[in-house]
């Protein structure tokens, strides 16, 4: 009797123990895998340009290109970290921002997300998404 | 045969928790890491204070062989930061005694300033 429980509890702690070892490290890939884009998109608020263009618009940065860089930037974080089995995929959207003066903006949004392809079908561990504020709207209006 | 089971039992609860052990390293390591790359992406400053805070930091962690180098000119170096850092391990081996190995914890952060450079040359 007591060879059947020891034999039951041996036979169940093994799978429970690769169950606990494998989520830990999935929880721990994700943890890198997020503290890499929040790095990628600190990067990318520091870029944080605007182009007046003929008409004086303001044409507001990241454009495609600065997204096509940032997936560059990321994918050689991720693969320097040894995290080469994931692919990230940068978007761009554009977003309505009103400040507290009511003036309204267009501005654009950063989406990542990072495609792990040591799982299949292909999941997406980690995401994020910033919008990146141009400098005047972190600056206070002066009353003359 | 159940004390033979009851000591597998306790070698096995024991390994688990031995390999759980440099995932959560991994995570402190990271945590730090990711810390001072961000104060270091947002500022343009001399680093090398820094560097020494940054390295007794991690030593205070446990971990062995500390080298880190946070470029501000990116010119010459293509990585903003650099960390490299051992910590040692311990399992439990065939015979049942401890066995320790060094792991190797690296962190490396470009930054898009360089991506930039690239693309211009």
């Amino acid at each position: 009797m007591a060879l059947i429980i020891v034999s039951a509890s041996m036979m169940l702690m093994i799978p429970v123990a690769v169950f606990m070892i494998k989520h830990a490290s999935d929880f721990a890939l994700t943890a890198r895998q997020d503290k890499i884009i929040e790095l990628c998109l600190i990067d990318a608020e520091n870029m944080n340009v605007q182009e007046v263009n003929e008409d004086n618009t303001i044409k507001f940065l990241p454009d495609e290109d600065t997204a096509s860089n940032l997936q560059s930037a990321l994918y050689t974080n991720l693969y320097s970290n040894n995290l080469s089995l994931c692919h990230p995929i940068v978007e761009l959207e554009q977003v309505n921002y009103v400040d507290e003066y009511g003036q309204e903006f267009i501005l654009p949004e950063v989406n990542v997300r990072v495609a792990n392809y040591s799982y299949l079908p292909t999941r997406f561990l980690a995401s994020a998404s910033r919008v990146i504020e141009p400098d005047f709207l972190s600056c206070e209006y002066v009353e003359d | 045969m159940i004390a033979f089971g009851l000591v597998l039992f306790t070698v096995m609860i024991a390994q688990s928790i031995l390999l759980l052990v440099p995932i959560i390293k991994r995570m402190q390591f990271d945590d730090l890491c990711y810390q001072y790359s961000a104060r270091i992406l947002r500022n343009e400053k001399s680093h090398e204070q820094d560097e020494q805070i940054f390295t007794n930091e991690l030593e205070d962690e446990g971990l062995l062989n500390v080298n880190c180098s946070f470029q501000v000119d990116l010119t010459d170096e293509p990585y903003a930061v650099v960390i490299s850092a051992d910590y040692p391990i311990q399992y439990i081996g065939s015979d049942l005694s401890m066995k320790e190995v060094m792991l190797p914890l690296n962190f490396k952060i470009v930054s898009m300033k360089m991506e930039n450079q690239e693309n211009a040359h």
